[in-house]
């Protein structure tokens, strides 16, 4: 796929609605002769000229480039099916699902982390066993090629094999969850959310009496949130929150926290999801969330 | 030259992944023309960077949100800064971050009308400069004209129109108006944004925003608002981001209040956004925005049983529209 083939394009309608002429675009950067056959050109072109000309713009090329994967014609959804199967949200996840599946099939990062997105999806909404899944999962991690311990795309397939077996190949729990933790999350953001947010899960559900890694990976997930508005991570950091603190014996600060965790839920969350995640609550605080919130004041 | 950083980042990226520069570079380019890149000799051409990033297994957009996110942190303070302003807190805004207002350059994608009109707001509130001085320097930063023929449109435009809707003369509502009915109904008004989900949001709240400052709302108005109460609850179900839920809800009751239209679901979502936010901004101050008969009604609409069963926001959403 040629990702570039655009930038100029969308660069000149930018150039058009802010009413800039060519030449004043040009000036002092490249050849408006230049500029005009990189705009009628798909081949390749000089970055440094392009940086220049997007900031006489006020825009970040790398917004421009965004663009154009995304909201073009380029990208066939694969963020917003990672977004949803990460979030949770499955109401119109059918069309993004079908067409990311219909256009992966090669063996790069991207695509085994999209393939193990797909399989989570497909075990979730019941069209795959757990058997299949793990199956699935095993085959992707057989697959990575120079599995760097700072990739956050090889770390998520490891965190959803852990998720449904408590256990990953090559590591433990506590390993995984500490490389976690110290991913640099400026590359790939919401895939890293979903992985510290999940494996956070995965250490409550599997490594409950760890305290260290727990702790690590809560102050990196705890940051994460700081940068992210979607409500799915910030409720989900308020039960890890609660969970932190009962670590700790503050018995009260985890009740602060699970009771916001609680109201959350009660509104945002569908009544199968919100009984699934009462009955955790019930296994992991010995605490009814209704009963939390009617006694609270 | 600009390209500087873009390579050293490239080659931060190689590093972390442990890809050696031959592995990176083969079929591609010399190592020596890769130093040269490295040290600003020569420029990149993009199908140069593309095939590095196919060698390095990261697609160019992935690698375009690194740059993009190494931008946010590099000029987080103006990031923060804009963010306390937009939830209202405009005293923590000039006590934690009083440099932003003497900084000479602006470096993130508010920085070219968002953050200067949250300066102008913050000079006004330290009695800096007056009411009248704020709102013809905003009127000028926002140049509303501009808006009225755009059809692409930022982070900064949207951020800052949000905030000028709020401080604006009730005589310049009409074309804030005019235009938010249009990026939001006409589909021709492309984002340009990198916080899609943020601008879209904004713009609902601008637009009811700006309707509800109005003195008396006409029919017209009244169906506006509704339509983009519906849209707005159509997008929040799918995106759901914390605290604009709040935000949207506390327009949406007080439009409610204003015009005595009863529906306790309204509270329900209002008081649980506010209530269980753990956002700096709002989490301290919650309870400014609650009363104990907002709990009531929220706790009388828990015991409603179908309330999830069905799909979150179905029971506020209007359906009288014109």
């Amino acid at each position: 796929m040629n990702f570039y083939k655009d930038h100029y394009k969308i660069l000149d309608a930018i150039r058009r609605d802010r009413g800039m002429s060519v030449t004043q675009l040009c000036e002092g950067i490249i050849a408006e002769r230049t500029y005009y056959r990189y705009l009628k050109s798909t081949g390749p072109f000089n970055m440094d000229a392009f940086i220049k000309l997007a900031r006489r713009l006020h825009i970040e090329p790398s917004q421009l480039v965004i663009y154009s994967v995304f909201f073009k014609d380029g990208d066939p959804g694969t963020v917003k099916f990672i977004y949803r199967v990460g979030v949770e949200y499955y109401n119109d996840i059918k069309e993004h699902y079908e067409k990311v599946k219909a256009y992966v099939s090669g063996s790069s990062d991207y695509d085994l982390l999209l393939k193990a997105f797909i399989s989570e999806y497909e075990y979730k909404a019941n069209f795959i066993t757990k058997e299949q899944h793990v199956e699935n999962l095993k085959g992707l991690i057989s697959k990575i090629e120079n599995f760097s311990a700072k990739n956050i795309f090889h770390l998520t397939i490891y965190v959803f094999y852990a998720q449904v077996m408590g256990e990953v190949p090559h590591f433990t729990l506590l390993e995984l969850g500490k490389l976690i933790s110290e991913v640099d999350f400026r590359f790939s953001y919401i895939v890293t959310c979903i992985a510290t947010e999940r494996m956070l899960g995965v250490l409550i559900d599997y490594a409950q009496d760890e305290k260290e890694t727990y702790e690590r990976l809560f102050k990196a997930n705890a940051n994460l949130t700081l940068y992210n508005a979607i409500n799915h991570f910030q409720m989900q950091n308020m039960k890890y929150e609660a969970f932190y603190e009962l670590k700790n014996g503050n018995k009260e600060k985890s009740l602060k926290h699970l009771y916001k965790y609680a109201v959350a839920a009660s509104a945002l969350m569908r009544e199968d999801a919100f009984n699934h995640t009462a009955l955790q609550v019930q296994k992991h605080f010995g605490i009814d969330l209704l009963r939390l919130i009617r006694a609270s004041k | 030259m600009e390209n500087i950083e873009l390579a050293l980042q490239l080659d931060q990226l190689r590093r972390e992944r442990k890809v050696t520069v031959e592995q990176m570079c083969k079929g591609v380019i010399s190592r020596r023309n890769y130093s040269r890149l490295l040290s600003g000799e020569v420029d990149i051409q993009v199908d140069v960077l593309s095939k590095l990033l196919i060698n390095l297994k990261v697609p160019l957009e992935e690698f375009s949100w690194y740059r993009f996110n190494h931008l946010m942190f590099k000029n987080i303070d103006e990031v923060n800064f804009h963010e306390v302003m937009r939830y209202g807190n405009i005293e923590k805004a000039a006590k934690e971050y009083p440099g932003i207002l003497t900084k000479h350059t602006l470096g993130s994608v508010y920085a070219k009308k968002a953050v200067p009109l949250d300066i102008l707001l913050v000079k006004h509130h330290l009695g800096m400069i007056t009411k009248d001085d704020l709102l013809s320097q905003a009127r000028i930063i926002i140049d509303m004209k501009s808006y009225a023929k755009s059809y692409i449109v930022q982070d900064d435009d949207v951020e800052a129109l949000y905030a000028y809707s709020k401080i604006c003369r009730e005589d310049e509502l009409l074309p804030i108006i005019q235009f938010e009915e249009r990026a939001i109904f006409s589909g021709k008004i492309k984002l340009f944004t990198n916080f899609v989900e943020v601008a879209i949001i904004l713009n609902h709240l601008t637009l009811m925003q700006a309707l509800l400052r109005k003195k008396e709302m006409t029919p017209t108005d009244h169906n506006l608002f509704k339509r983009t109460v519906n849209s707005g609850l159509e997008f929040l179900q799918r995106s759901k981001l914390m605290p604009f839920d709040f935000m949207f809800f506390n327009l949406y009751k007080k439009y409610c209040d204003k015009y005595a239209i009863n529906n306790p679901y309204v509270t329900f979502y209002y008081y649980a956004a506010i209530e269980s936010s753990n956002h700096p901004e709002f989490a301290d101050r919650a309870a400014q925005f609650v009363t104990k008969k907002d709990r009531d009604v929220y706790l009388s609409c828990l015991n409603d049983e179908t309330i999830r069963k069905g799909v979150i926001y179905e029971k506020v959403f209007f359906d009288e529209l014109l």
